[in-house]
């Protein structure tokens, strides 16, 4: 399979998913309110925040084998990201 | 009397609360579909159009923005990347520099004044309307990176990364060129290695409005709704047409808007 077609797919995946938390999410806001609908809004905007990410890690194992340099790539942002998270979330 | 007057109040605060969401789905459908078509985020046209639309102040908008920047960028990198045209190697490498400038960005944006935010970004928005009124077709060609290529690239996208941060845009207006005019790669694979170039850039940068508390779920949720929609069709009809037109029709009214933020933003200290 090309890289392209695999990683389409995860892409679709992650954002159907991400937009079915959000949607619910709305759609309780609107007519319940409270803190599950807050709760569900913003673990749909974490998946879909969080989502390059997971793709850029698709791409990291992608390339384990087959370039080396690219891998190096995806490993400095991978890192950069994980220490930008784990600084804002003060761990 | 009361009843009637108390009753008309609510029906018109439902209705106004209907247009209110309205709004965001439609400034989201229209970010969505014009950024995915030109290979950016589209948060240089959410940001001016949510501040004056929807009311919000500049910092929430540059936070909301940001995270609806990352949904143009997945719907458009979906489309993109099943027809084989992200060079994902090429994004990776520059994605270091632009992710490191995104961070630096946001700080910066956190610790500056609203009116100081509109004055970088009428001047960003003003070069961006100009380059895409002023700007002409350039001819697909393969060329090889060197070294100086790559290193041109590489500040140029930090520099980008501090745009998208400070200012709730993807930075694909300056990464676009930066790849094309810079590094001379072919405009559809700069158009959507830059696609999936935003989403991880601004990824970066919303995480850290996130952990400081400064955004809005509704207001993002119903823009994200829209912007899904939109990229889905802007993206489709972005392979096919070469919209001259349209990005110069767009220019135009992208520099209304930035000339009234920068004139906003002016007035304060004048």
């Amino acid at each position: 399979m090309r890289i392209g077609g695999g990683f389409s797919r995860l892409y679709g995946v992650l954002i159907y998913v991400s937009l079915a938390v959000i949607i619910i999410g709305l759609f309780l806001e609107t007519y319940l309110g409270g803190e599950i609908s807050e709760g569900l809004m913003l673990g749909g905007l974490l998946i879909m925040i969080l989502s390059p990410i997971v793709g850029v890690v698709y791409l990291a194992l992608y390339y384990l084998k087959k370039d080396r340099w690219a891998l190096l790539y995806s490993i400095i942002v991978l890192v950069i990201a994980l220490v930008n998270l784990l600084y804002c979330f003060g761990f | 009397m009361f009843k009637f007057i108390f009753v008309v109040v609510l029906i018109l605060l439902i209705v106004m609360d209907f247009m209110y969401r309205l709004t965001s789905i439609v400034i989201g459908f229209l970010a969505g579909f014009i950024g995915s078509m030109l290979g950016v985020g589209g948060g240089f046209f959410i940001v001016p159009m949510i501040v004056y639309f929807l009311g919000v102040s500049m910092h929430l908008a540059v936070s909301v923005s940001l995270m609806c920047v990352i949904m143009t960028s997945l719907s458009a990198t979906k489309v993109y990347s099943s027809k084989g045209l992200v060079d994902f190697k090429l994004g990776l490498l520059l994605e270091i520099f632009t992710s490191l400038g995104a961070i630096t960005g946001s700080y910066i944006a956190l610790g500056v004044e609203e009116y100081i935010l509109k004055i970088v970004f009428g001047l960003v928005l003003s070069y961006a309307a100009l380059r895409m009124i002023l700007s002409r077709t350039v001819r697909e060609r393969k060329v090889k990176l060197s070294k100086k290529k790559i290193a041109l690239g590489s500040l140029g996208s930090y520099f980008a990364g501090v745009a998208s941060g400070m200012l709730g845009i993807g930075g694909g207006t300056l990464k676009v060129p930066v790849m094309v005019l810079l590094m001379g790669v072919p405009i559809r694979t700069a158009i959507a290695t830059s696609s999936f170039m935003i989403g991880v850039t601004a990824s970066s940068a919303a995480i850290v409005y996130l952990s400081s508390g400064v955004f809005d779920l509704v207001i993002a949720g119903f823009i994200i709704v829209g912007i899904f929609v939109g990229a889905q069709i802007g993206s489709r009809i972005g392979l096919g047409v070469r919209g001259i037109w349209l990005r110069r029709g767009f220019g135009v009214l992208l520099l209304v808007f930035a000339l009234k933020m920068l004139f906003d933003g002016l007035s304060v200290i004048l």
